[in-house]
């Protein structure tokens, strides 16, 4: 009995050291900033979860992976940064999660490799980089960069006027209710874009294919390019615009306008150009193997 | 009038009576359409998971390209291949159709981005470093096709436009991972 007591006695700060020593730490800190300032946070696996709030302060709560050194969390001027540091020479980082709520008004910057992102009510402009993590972000009127190299983004907006620039190597691209002008590249991620009414688009990608589904405001440009992926378009409502199609090795689907011609005698190559209404509004869709989709919604 | 002024004159006439414009006596499309096809069925869309064929490919396309340059140091013209599907630093042919290179600006700028790629990759996960090999293959791949459509037709402005927008997107692939991995600890695995 008094042998086991022993043992007990003697294995208990041992479980309790190694559990302080391997278990995932709980993490919690606040300070006052400026309504209008910058946060940038910094994580590289896990998630992170940023939510805007009215108060003129950034709090943050979470878990810190146990193979993580500690937290930075420190406020210059208008600037706040949150980041969690690992020993340098470390081959296992771990996964932290950080859940941020900051004045909804700021400007946000987030850098990681494999966390996840997920943004909401946050009014201020945006710049989110990702690796592999997938982003999840909800778009105001100031301007949003995305860039992912195989993390997938999903983008609600409110449809307010604002500038979106995307760029994924293969990730996909989920965006809705964007207005504005928009700027996205691809290599060989799939682009799915809906919206009420575009004012600027340009769309590139390599091999994947692309989807803008929207109506056009008056003045509207929509540039849309690719190499071996699909462009289809699918417009909402009547459109007045002047419409260019053209592929060098691909086909022409329109749902409208006259049929396409073959634009060499002894090259190949298909061009579609027409105009409705008064043509104020300019498409123009080409790709060297993809087909193009032009249809009314 | 001299001799040599009344030789040109002549030569002048007999060249205006030359035909501008001579049509191929076949038509020539069923056999590009048919290079391209098969340009087409190697840069095929690439999975997101691994196989065993990728680093075969990568090693012979190092030799590939290992030979192309030990071959052009010794003074080769030899055409350039249709495709070359290279590693990430390998130094791939910046041709702008059949007879023209893209200037020092251009290389000077790849050359940048490609200075340390290797070690960038190395600090992404090994999926992400696959995914990124992949997609610049295929970016290479479809400047190599168009670049071999551009042979068969070097006015066609549509294929212009193309080639630049693929050598632009393939800095823009680099340029947006140095930005990426630049901010980031670098480290071989997560």
């Amino acid at each position: 009995m008094n042998t086991r007591v022993l043992s007990l006695s003697l294995l208990l700060p041992l479980a309790l050291s190694w559990h302080a020593a391997f278990a995932d730490r709980e993490i919690h800190e606040m300070a006052d900033v400026h309504p209008q300032g910058e946060v940038e946070v910094s994580n590289v696996s896990g998630r992170i979860e940023v939510e805007g709030w009215d108060q003129e302060r950034v709090e943050v709560t979470g878990t810190l992976a146990r193979e993580a050194e500690r937290l930075e969390f420190r406020t210059q001027g208008r600037h706040t940064l949150i980041r969690v540091e690992h020993p340098s020479g470390k081959r296992h980082v771990g996964s932290s999660e950080l859940r941020i709520r900051m004045p909804l008004e700021s400007r946000l910057v987030i850098a990681s490799v494999a966390a996840d992102i997920v943004v909401r009510e946050i009014r201020g402009a945006q710049r989110l980089h990702s690796v592999s993590g997938d982003i999840d972000t909800v778009m105001f009127s100031d301007d949003v960069q995305l860039k992912t190299v195989s993390g997938d983004v999903t983008l609600s907006a409110t449809g307010k006027p604002g500038l979106l620039t995307l760029t994924t190597v293969s990730g996909d691209a989920e965006l809705r209710g964007v207005a504005g002008e928009i700027v996205l590249q691809t290599v060989s991620g799939d682009l799915h874009v809906e919206s009420d009414q575009i004012e600027r688009a340009r769309i590139r990608t390599t091999n994947g294919d692309a989807v803008l589904r929207s109506g056009l405001a008056p003045d509207a440009r929509i540039e849309m390019e690719a190499v071996n992926g699909t462009l289809t378009l699918l417009l909402k409502g009547e459109a007045d615009a002047e419409y260019t199609l053209e592929t060098f090795n691909g086909r022409i689907d329109n749902a409208f306008g006259p049929e396409p011609v073959r634009s060499s005698r002894f090259a190949p190559g298909t061009e579609l150009r027409f105009a409705t209404g008064e043509g104020s509004a300019r498409v123009n869709m080409e790709t060297l193997n993809g087909a193009i989709i032009l249809r009314t919604d | 009038m001299t001799e040599h002024d009344e030789k040109s004159r002549l030569l002048d006439e007999r060249l205006s009576k030359l035909p501008a414009e001579i049509p191929p006596g076949r038509d020539l499309w069923p056999e590009i359409a048919a290079r391209i096809d098969a340009g087409r069925r190697r840069a095929h869309r690439p999975s997101r998971g691994a196989s065993w064929w990728r680093p075969v490919l990568a090693a012979a396309s190092v030799a590939v390209v290992a030979v192309l340059a030990t071959n052009l140091r010794r003074g080769d013209e030899s055409p350039q291949p249709e495709t070359v599907p290279a590693g990430p630093a390998s130094p791939v042919a910046a041709t702008f159709g059949p007879g023209h290179e893209l200037g020092g600006g251009y290389l000077a700028a790849r050359a940048g981005l490609t200075d340390d790629l290797e070690r960038r990759l190395e600090a992404l996960p090994p999926e992400t470093r696959e995914t990124v090999l992949e997609n610049l293959a295929t970016i290479r791949r479809a400047t190599a096709e168009i670049n071999a459509a551009l042979g068969e037709d070097p006015a066609n402005v549509l294929l212009q436009h193309q080639l630049l927008a693929a050598y632009q997107d393939e800095l823009s692939v680099l340029a947006n991972l140095q930005r990426v991995t630049g901010r980031l600890p670098m480290r071989n695995e997560l």
